[in-house]
């Protein structure tokens, strides 16, 4: 298990290195205290020997002289001296008995047996211990040990004198427990008398308890001089003394020193030291608790400061530390603190603010939106979502270049700010889309609003001495009426603002209609498959009338839908969704094969009509379609002349190298090409100088306000002036009334297509249209 | 006076038969004189006459003088206490046992020691005093002086045992069986081993 808290860190470690010493110490204690005791308990042996030895001696000194002193006395001396066998036998206990002594025998001085009080049959017999009536023959008196009859005995011998020596009296004071025990208290061992003979050790005497005797008989086979022995779970430290050879075998002593006794101190001194070491330990334990939470609590302090922080609480001002390493980390943590406010706040503008425009993004406006519907919730009242997006801004970037694409970004966002009220909230959600926000601005409200923005559009934008006409989409979604919550608003909004561009209109609010519409716009593109593939599809023709004659031969093939269910679908609603799948080639190639097959008709009715068809982006990339157009004019024997493909500008940009490829594949077959939407692409006249085209088509926004916008018929004028000195045919579509027509005849264009003289009609309405047309000119 | 008594017998010996003065030297193994050696001469032939038949031993300074005696059976011998503090005269020797109370002064009655033998006599107040004495059945005997010899006077001719003794004598000496006549050896030697007993001292009691 690993301790994490750095208090028990800081106490576990210093209160186990403390009793990491402490044992060291006990141990190092211990062990020399041991050997110490060991030692002392081996030389109190030494010592408890000589002492014992001593008391022996003086214990044999005490007893002959009281012997001597008996056998001094005259009656004594008179009885041996003088009496006979039994007189002297009863004379010898007698006296013997004065001294307590449990043996007396009386010799010769031819050393053999007058007297014997315990057995008087060895009376005639030898004296055995000559050695030490020796000694006392040298001395007057003499003592020993001496074993008879396996009892033992310290032995005095005294001669009696009468006055000279007549004869020798031995007493016997047996050595028993007693004798043991008070050597004991003398010497302070335990101690025991052996005697040896041929049947080995036994025991004669000693001091210890019962129990021990038996087992000291066990062991004492072989024992050394001097050691450990165990007995009966006692220690001892023993020491074997020899104190006689006697007749009978030597006799020692077995002194023994209890350790458990001379341990004693030492186990005191280890209970103390125990006691001490624990007590050290529960005082440093403590104090290392309240040392490490001196430590520790500032450092919790500030560990509590730090998850504050993480939880968002950048206001928090670390306590004062008294230390100067903590006060250090306080500090950091007060700077830290700051910093990461400073940079949050950063990060949260780089995720709520779109870096461009200055404006909300997309979440941050998702977060105001859910607030103010909140808010509207709350107070019962209304707000609207309004949607923005550019027209072409895609065309803007790729031909412009995205600098210039940022620009119109910005600027758009500042005219958007301005166009509403302080409260509003204006946001980018994605490249060239905006969102307004009106709270407490129910949707059938915000129509000036939405006059407003429209009319923000209307000023052209200037950009490095260009400018430039941005026209965006709009809708409008309301709360509650369409939405409950901000996903819903947005998605009902986007629907109308769809709605809105591709019907041309350039705003429309939400209609619950329109949510059954969108989704069935799904299907939309398996339907279009159908169409093509079931002729649903149809051409109508667009007169381009000539202003040099008046002449209608020719006609632009635009592509109409009537679908089975839903009837009549606007170009825009599906050409987009087309173009994005890429199916705009097959209906390209319907449009193409049903418009060479009318013309082709009508070339052979003679009297031939000049048809021009669009192309996609996607049609001017693929290689193939030169020699399918050819094939087509071959299979319908329709002269190339009497076709014109119309391209975009931006059609040209996505791979300008294929496309001039396709271009000029399609020149060479002999038929027209023109630029559709001209002055919306920003390509310049010298640009399509280069390109195989013979036909140029001023787009219809700079028609529109041609009558009262002075820069628009500039703008016509130069184009139509430059047209011409490229060598190239001018058209200018979108003409709805004759004022134009006759400003644009005035500045010499060629044709005009517009409602001002037809609308779009099938092919035989269009014959029809333009017979009476002839019938007018004539 | 004591003298006279022998010598009248020597005189009458020698009037019916020839008297021969007889010495003996008692020296050591290393043939250095000893003196205080009891030497005496047992008649083998005839029955030994009846010689002086009183001895004197004094108590002097808590000692027996002499340590070493030499009696005639039948000699009373009186113990006069030359000390001024008593003493108690005891034997527990088999020729005669006795025990003297304590006394000051001379006892009126002197100890007679009819039997021949060894008489140790001690005093049982001051155990370290010890004399010896040596009962003999002859009149002719004699301790050696400093020069080791012993005089047993004028013996009458015949056939005798010749002795020493002493207390501290390691061994008997061999007695020697000696004839005395005219032309025969009158002086003997012997040679005798003493070993004294270990000093008991004396003390001041």
């Amino acid at each position: 298990m690993r301790i994490r808290s750095l208090t028990s860190r800081i106490v576990v470690f210093f209160t186990s290195l403390l009793a990491l010493v402490l044992v060291a110490t006990f141990v190092l204690v211990s062990v020399a205290n041991l050997r110490i005791s060991r030692q002392n308990a081996a030389h109190e042996l030494v010592t408890g020997e000589r002492i014992f030895r001593r008391l022996l001696e003086q214990q044999g000194q005490q007893l002959t002289q009281a012997v001597s002193a008996l056998a001094t006395d005259y009656g004594f001396r008179q009885a041996i001296g003088t009496g006979d066998t039994d007189t002297i036998a009863s004379a010898l206990a007698n006296h013997g008995g004065r001294i307590k002594a449990d043996l007396v025998m009386l010799s010769r001085l031819d050393n053999t047996i007058q007297a014997d009080t315990v057995k008087p049959e060895r009376v005639g017999k030898a004296y055995p211990f000559v050695d030490l009536l020796e000694k006392a023959g040298e001395r007057g008196g003499a003592s020993g040990i001496e074993r008879i009859d396996g009892k033992l005995y310290q032995l005095v011998v005294v001669p009696i004198k009468a006055p000279i020596v007549i004869g020798w009296v031995t007493m016997g004071f047996e050595i028993n427990d007693e004798i043991a025990a008070d050597l004991k208290a003398l010497a302070g061992l335990q101690v025991s008398f052996l005697g040896r003979n041929q049947g080995g050790w036994n025991l004669l005497a000693s001091t210890l308890p019962p129990a021990q005797r038996i087992a000291l008989n066990g062991t004492l086979s072989d024992r050394q001089m001097a050691g450990r022995l165990a007995l009966e779970e006692e220690d001892y430290e023993i020491r074997l003394a020899k104190l006689a050879d006697t007749p009978e075998g030597p006799i020692h002593a077995l002194l023994a020193r209890s350790l458990k006794e001379a341990m004693a101190p030492f186990y005191a001194l280890q209970g103390t030291l125990v006691v001490l070491a624990l007590v050290a330990i529960v005082v440093f334990l403590l104090a290392g608790i309240r040392i490490a939470s001196r430590i520790t609590g500032p450092l919790r302090d500030l560990a509590g400061v730090a998850e504050r922080i993480q939880q968002g609480d950048y206001q928090q001002k670390p306590a004062t530390q008294d230390t100067r390493e903590i006060a250090q980390l306080a500090g950091s943590l007060a700077h830290m603190q700051t910093a990461i406010a400073e940079r949050e706040a950063e990060i949260t503008k780089l995720a709520f603010q779109d870096p461009l425009t200055g404006l909300p993004n997309r979440v941050r406006f998702n977060q105001l939106l859910d607030e103010a519907i909140a808010r509207a919730r709350e107070h019962d009242d209304s707000l609207t979502v309004l949607l923005i997006n550019l027209d072409r801004f895609q065309q803007i970037n790729d031909t412009l270049g995205h600098p210039t694409g940022d620009r119109v970004l910005a600027l758009v966002g500042e005219r958007l700010r301005e166009a509403v009220r302080f409260e509003d909230q204006v946001a980018r959600l994605s490249g060239d889309e905006y969102a307004v926000l009106l709270p407490g601005v129910q949707v059938g409200q915000s129509l000036p609003t939405l006059e407003r923005i429209h009319r923000t559009f209307d000023r052209r934008f200037e950009l490095g001495g260009r400018t430039l006409d941005v026209r965006a989409g709009m809708g409008a979604a309301g709360f509650p009426e369409h939405g409950q919550n901000a996903t819903d608003l947005l998605r009902c909004a986007d629907m109308a603002m769809y709605r809105a561009k591709r019907s041309g209109e350039p705003q429309m609010l939400y209609d619950p209609g329109m949510q059954s519409f969108r989704e069935e716009h799904l299907s939309l593109l398996g339907d279009l498959q159908q169409a093509v593939e079931r002729n649903e599809l149809t051409l109508y023709y667009q007169p381009k009338v000539s202003l040099a004659d008046g002449r209608a031969d020719e006609a632009e093939a635009l592509v109409r839908w009537i679908h089975p269910d839903k009837g009549f679908i606007p170009p825009g609603e599906f050409i987009p969704f087309a173009e994005q799948t890429g199916y705009i080639r097959e209906v390209t190639r319907w449009v193409l094969a049903h418009a060479i097959a009318q013309a082709g008709q009508w070339v052979a009715a003679d009297h031939p009509i000049k048809i021009s068809v669009n192309l996609s982006t996607r049609d001017l990339l693929d290689p193939g379609l030169p020699d399918q157009v050819a094939a087509l004019l071959a299979q319908h024997a329709m002269p190339a002349q009497y076709l014109c493909l119309e391209i975009t500008e931006s059609g040209l940009m996505e791979d300008p190298g294929r496309a001039l490829d396709v271009l000029n594949r399609l020149r060479a077959l002999g038929l027209s090409l023109a630029i559709d939407d001209y002055g919306t692409g920003y390509s310049s006249l010298a640009y399509i100088r280069r390109l195989p085209v013979t036909e140029l088509k001023i787009d219809r926004a700079f028609v529109i306000e041609l009558a009262h916008n002075d820069g628009d018929a500039q703008i016509v004028q130069s184009t139509i002036d430059l047209g011409h000195r490229l060598g190239l045919k001018v058209v200018a579509e979108g003409v709805e009334d004759q004022p134009t027509v006759d400003i644009l005849a005035r500045m010499g264009c060629d044709r005009i297509q517009g409602y001002v003289f037809g609308k779009p009609m099938p092919a035989d309405a269009f014959v029809r249209w333009q017979q009476e047309h002839a019938a007018s000119l004539a | 006076m004591h003298a006279s008594l022998p010598r009248l017998l020597v005189a009458l010996s020698s009037l019916c038969a020839l008297a021969i003065p007889v010495e003996v030297q008692v020296l050591d193994a290393a043939g250095k004189p000893l003196d205080e050696v009891v030497a005496y001469a047992a008649p083998l032939s005839a029955k030994a006459p009846k010689g002086k038949l009183a001895h004197i031993i004094d108590q002097v300074d808590k000692e027996f003088v002499p340590l070493v005696n030499v009696v005639q059976v039948g000699t009373a011998i009186s113990f006069p206490n030359k000390d001024n503090i008593r003493h108690n005269i005891y034997s527990f020797s088999p020729p005669k046992p006795f025990d003297l109370k304590l006394y000051s002064g001379t006892p009126s009655s002197p100890v007679v020691f009819d039997k021949p033998g060894q008489v140790v006599l001690g005093c049982n107040i001051h155990d370290w005093m010890v004399s010896y004495l040596l009962i003999v059945d002859t009149p002719w005997f004699d301790k050696t002086d400093a020069r080791g010899m012993a005089r047993l006077g004028d013996l009458p001719a015949g056939e005798y045992e010749l002795k020493v003794w002493h207390p501290y004598q390691t061994s008997a000496a061999p007695a020697q069986k000696i004839k005395l006549g005219t032309g025969a050896a009158s002086a003997f030697a012997f040679r005798l081993k003493l070993t004294p007993p270990p000093a008991s001292g004396k003390q001041n009691y």
